[in-house]
């Protein structure tokens, strides 16, 4: 069979339609109760320390028992975008996830701590940025992907709740001013 | 078990780019991390018709929109050259000015308050998408010297995995602008980039109404072990 390759990425750019957003396109909570509502909330910073706008964030997670949605009928469906706010802010309303298996399809049974993969778009990506979102409150301790960072930068990938119980990470996507830049992965 | 294998770089453009003055402030400096595919990559969000969310297929609104009207038409396809059935393609564009609906493109000109600028729909059991609208005009980039964005449409396209999402552009045959453009041009592959350009297809266009072009599209994704040399 004749292999095709994957079409070119080409930027978000600045202008992405309005036309799309959606007011709950950041809540994964709703259409039912699927587990104790959270929210994730943080700021998106570039390389100079700048709060960015307009940035799209995706966030893909699995439901509660670790399962993640095949298809657009599933009660949970594990999906919520976000553009940044003009203050570089971006917030997502959802549940906890499972821990996932990490290596069953191989035979093993080594199992990922709760996250959600997060994509990011934007102005000056040529390409989507990838990154994931852990709990403080979970044991990281075993995720075999987590574990593939360096240690002095796992802290970086995980959400810290606050008194109000509103977990927070802010987004370093480019170190140059000196911030600990966030670990991306390979797309 | 549909594969998802790395992209092979020349296909894909350097999130460092010479080209894009932007991205040194953007994209990370420190090395990606490797991370194996997992359930998390494999899986991917899935869309339906209640998505849709009343964006349409028609940005010309009744043939009210100043612009050369067309019709643009392709296929969705995966990296063996299977049709992806309900991928969600959306796609923006700036009006025959150059000029978009977004409060950030603050630079002088004739905006339409009727054109809303972007559309929305699922790909059939063809892996089919069909919208109808205005050639979009080129605009310059603020803070450049006289660099202008040749005439482009904006692609976001879901497939059936994380891994084979694609945020794109699709640009026109023949325009001079395109040798010039610092975003095209960072493909470095020139099959890659032709593949960015759609193609004139008068059997998409319709009769005494408008332009058609072809633009297919593949998504990362095949059910093949890839060759390994």
């Amino acid at each position: 069979m004749t292999h095709m390759f994957p079409t070119a990425a080409q930027t978000l750019g600045p202008f992405y339609n309005y036309a799309y957003k959606r007011a709950n396109e950041h809540d994964l909570t709703m259409g039912g109760k699927h587990g104790p509502a959270i929210t994730v909330t943080g700021k998106l910073f570039d390389g100079e320390g700048n709060a960015r706008r307009d940035f799209l964030l995706e966030w893909w997670q699995a439901d509660a028992s670790g399962k993640y949605a095949a298809s657009a009928d599933a009660p949970f469906r594990g999906f919520g975008r976000c553009l940044s706010a003009p203050d570089g802010s971006y917030t997502f309303k959802t549940i906890k996830p499972g821990a996932v298996p990490f290596d069953a399809e191989q035979g093993g049974n080594r199992w990922q701590a709760p996250h959600a993969a997060l994509g990011i778009f934007g102005p000056g990506l040529m390409r989507r940025i990838v990154t994931r979102v852990y709990f403080a409150d979970e044991d990281n301790s075993a995720c075999p992907v987590l574990g593939a960072v360096p240690e002095s930068r796992r802290g970086l990938l995980i959400a810290k709740p606050d008194a109000d119980g509103v977990y927070r990470l802010d987004i370093h996507m480019n170190g140059s001013d000196g911030s600990a830049e966030t670990p991306f992965f390979e797309d | 078990m549909t594969q998802y294998e790395p992209f092979d770089d020349a296909t894909q453009p350097s999130l460092h780019t010479q080209n894009y003055f932007r991205t040194t402030l953007t994209a990370p400096k420190e090395k990606l991390i490797p991370l194996p595919r997992t359930l998390t990559e494999t899986s991917g969000p899935r869309f339906g018709a209640a998505d849709l969310n009343g964006v349409g297929v028609d940005l010309t609104v009744n043939n009210t929109i100043v612009g050369s009207r067309m019709i643009v038409e392709g296929r969705v396809l995966d990296e063996d050259g299977r049709p992806v059935r309900n991928a969600m393609v959306e796609m923006w564009q700036a009006n025959a000015a150059g000029k978009y609906p977004h409060e950030v493109d603050s630079r002088p000109a004739p905006i339409e308050k009727s054109f809303i600028g972007a559309g929305r729909m699922l790909t059939d059991d063809d892996g089919k998408y069909r919208f109808t609208t205005i050639k979009p005009g080129a605009y310059p980039v603020p803070n450049t010297k006289n660099w202008w964005r040749p005439p482009h449409i904006h692609f976001s396209l879901y497939g059936h995995a994380f891994a084979s999402r694609l945020i794109t552009q699709m640009f026109f045959p023949g325009d001079p602008l395109n040798d010039l453009d610092g975003i095209l041009q960072a493909v470095p592959d020139a099959d890659a980039r032709d593949r960015l350009i759609a193609k004139p297809d008068e059997s998409i266009g319709e009769h005494e109404h408008s332009l058609g072009f072809r633009f297919d599209l593949v998504l990362r994704g095949r059910s093949e072990t890839p060759m390994v040399d």
